[in-house]
């Protein structure tokens, strides 16, 4: 099979299941004096409404990019936060085994807590604002980077370690040029399900202080009962996660072509 | 072994003929009404539901965070009645769902708040500060009346979107200037001596129209006598709740887990009420107007059907 035929039958694969979605939603909310969930031609109109405004003239008519702008600098704002706490202790958690001891108990306690569970108690120590959204969304990429990390500098092959001794790298050496660069694909991983992460408790982050962010044009259009609203915030959501978790993958890719896993 | 099998055999048999005898008859299991109620101290009544519901029924409350969450309670039948802001009932109505408001539950509950070392004294010392309002909100239509009524309008402030429950504790940091808030956050910054009252919002022509009992229109018409008994049981509730202030402060601190003091401070600002008055049909229609200026609905709720003060006149003239 050539390589166009290929891709064309991968995006009909990918394709197949949300179509058939649609399609029940479609079935199941057409003719219908009302509904709760709005059919999908409510939302398509919403959708283009948000992003162009010209139909309902609202509080929401072609604000999509403001609060679309404001979530995505929240969440790469957030990630690299994250990954700047969460790389350097996961490898000297990983490395150290004092430092395992000193800090793993705690965060292995502190990990289960739900960021929903923070969200009162950072609005107290950062306030109403975008600090405390930002603090949330931090929260939660925080975690699946440290704990992907930790794991993949303490998986690295002991067999790696006697090779590179047997080349001639000084013990001192052996984190930066054997640990490092086998712990990468690990690493990699972490960051792509931290910034999935951060997408998936940005709603959670804006839930109340802010004024924009798809989190608030979600939680207003809940309260507002514009359920269109909120279906078409979810399908940005889910786009702009996608998108950039495509944008991680490819540089995984790039980076760590030499890895039979990601290359 | 055989002769036992078939004694145990006969006995088996024999025993839903002779049980009936010994066994007295089940009673017959109570209906239960399922009411919808949000965690606030305006809507404290159908807790006092128990002491006034007659035999034969039982009243399990549902509780609900947010007002719309309570009226797609009652489109979708999870509840048989529901008790939230009259902006989620029109909200609804304004779709087409088919929420029909039956009876009064609360009005008053809202008001304006500053920070007791603020120079904010009315509203128009509001120009230009930061007040936390929160979107979709029954207290958002009044404060936007209130302004209109003033020569002002929302440019002429800064809002800050923040909830009910995360206001007080704005106030009390700083991050805000004043807020439009429901109770019990008023009371509870004037009880911690945080707050001063700049004004509650009640000179609009909306009254101090605040929560009302909904249910969906199936129920009403497969099940009137539910709904007369309903309004019934919050006329006796909520005049008992009314008149007797320390249970009503007890139960709200019981059942939602809030400040005690705050609860005292708030009780001045909530009118537990039952019935659905003319006034108050009039107040709602206004309402909708207002919600409809606001582009908060796109259409008006049918408002030949959207309130049906049936039942509510019914107990009004037997009560």
């Amino acid at each position: 099979m050539t390589a166009p035929a290929q891709a064309r039958n991968r995006a009909l694969l990918a394709t197949a299941i949300p179509v058939v979605c649609l399609l029940a939603w479609w079935l199941g909310t057409r003719d219908n004096p009302y509904s709760l969930i709005p059919p999908p031609r409510d939302v398509a109109v919403a959708l283009w409404d948000l992003a162009f405004g010209g139909i309902y003239d609202d509080a929401f008519s072609g604000t999509l990019a403001t609060h679309l702008l404001a979530s995505a600098s929240r969440v790469y704002g957030a990630f690299l936060l994250a990954a700047l706490f969460a790389l350097p202790l996961g490898m000297l958690i990983g490395h150290l085994r004092l430092a395992r001891d000193l800090l793993d108990p705690m965060f292995q306690l502190l990990r289960p807590v739900p960021v929903t569970a923070w969200l009162p108690l950072s609005m107290i120590i950062f306030g109403i604002g975008p600090t405390a959204a930002f603090f949330l969304v931090a929260l939660g990429a925080f975690y699946p980077i440290l704990v992907n990390t930790v794991f993949g500098v303490r998986s690295v092959e002991p067999r790696l370690f006697e090779a590179a001794a047997m080349l001639g790298v000084r013990p001192a050496a052996m984190f930066p040029k054997v640990v490092l660069p086998a712990a990468m694909p690990g690493i990699f991983t972490g960051l792509r399900l931290g910034l999935g992460f951060a997408w998936v408790v940005i709603v959670v982050g804006e839930m109340t202080g802010v004024q924009t962010g798809l989190g608030a044009m979600i939680m207003d259009a809940r309260q507002l009962s514009r359920t269109e609203i909120v279906i078409a915030g979810m399908i940005v959501i889910g786009i702009a996660g996608y998108l950039s978790d495509r944008a991680v993958q490819a540089l995984g890719a790039r980076l760590l072509r030499w890895s039979p896993q990601h290359g | 072994m055989r002769t036992t099998r078939r004694a145990l055999l006969a006995t088996g048999l024999a025993a839903p003929l002779v049980a009936p005898r010994f066994i007295r008859p089940a009673r017959a299991a109570p209906t239960t009404i399922r009411m919808g109620a949000l965690k606030l101290i305006h809507s404290i009544t159908p807790w006092f539901y128990d002491r006034f519901i007659p035999a034969g029924y039982s009243v399990e409350i549902i509780p609900f965070e947010s007002p719309t969450d309570g009226k797609n309670a009652v489109v979708t039948k999870s509840v048989d009645f529901g008790t939230f802001g009259i902006a989620a009932a029109i909200l609804g109505a304004a779709a087409r769902e088919p929420v029909i408001v039956i009876g009064g539950s609360c009005n008053k509950g809202m008001a304006v708040v500053a920070r007791k070392d603020s120079d904010i004294a009315t509203l128009k010392d509001l120009k230009g500060r930061k007040v936390a309002i929160w979107p979709g909100s029954t207290q958002e239509v009044f404060i936007l009346e209130r302004l209109r009524m003033e020569g002002m309008s929302i440019k002429d402030i800064q809002p800050v979107r923040v909830s009910f429950s995360e206001m007080a504790t704005a106030l009390a940091r700083g991050d805000v200037d004043a807020y439009v808030g429901a109770e019990p956050g008023p009371g509870l910054s004037l009880s911690s001596g945080v707050g001063k009252i700049v004004e509650y919002p009640y000179s609009t022509p909306m009254g101090s129209l605040n929560m009302i009992i909904a249910a969906h229109r199936d129920t009403l018409a497969e099940r009137p006598e539910l709904a007369r008994l309903i309004i019934d049981t919050q006329r006796h509730a909520s005049a008992y709740a009314m008149s007797h202030p320390d249970e009503m402060v007890a139960m709200t601190v019981a059942k939602l887990g809030m400040k005690k003091e705050a609860v005292a401070a708030s009780l001045n600002n909530v009118e537990l009420n039952w019935q659905m008055t003319p006034e108050m049909v009039g107040e709602a229609k206004i309402y909708a107007q207002q919600m409809l200026e606001l582009k908060q609905i796109r259409q008006l709720p049918d408002l030949a059907t959207f309130i049906d003060t049936r039942f509510s006149d019914d107990v009004a003239h037997t009560a």
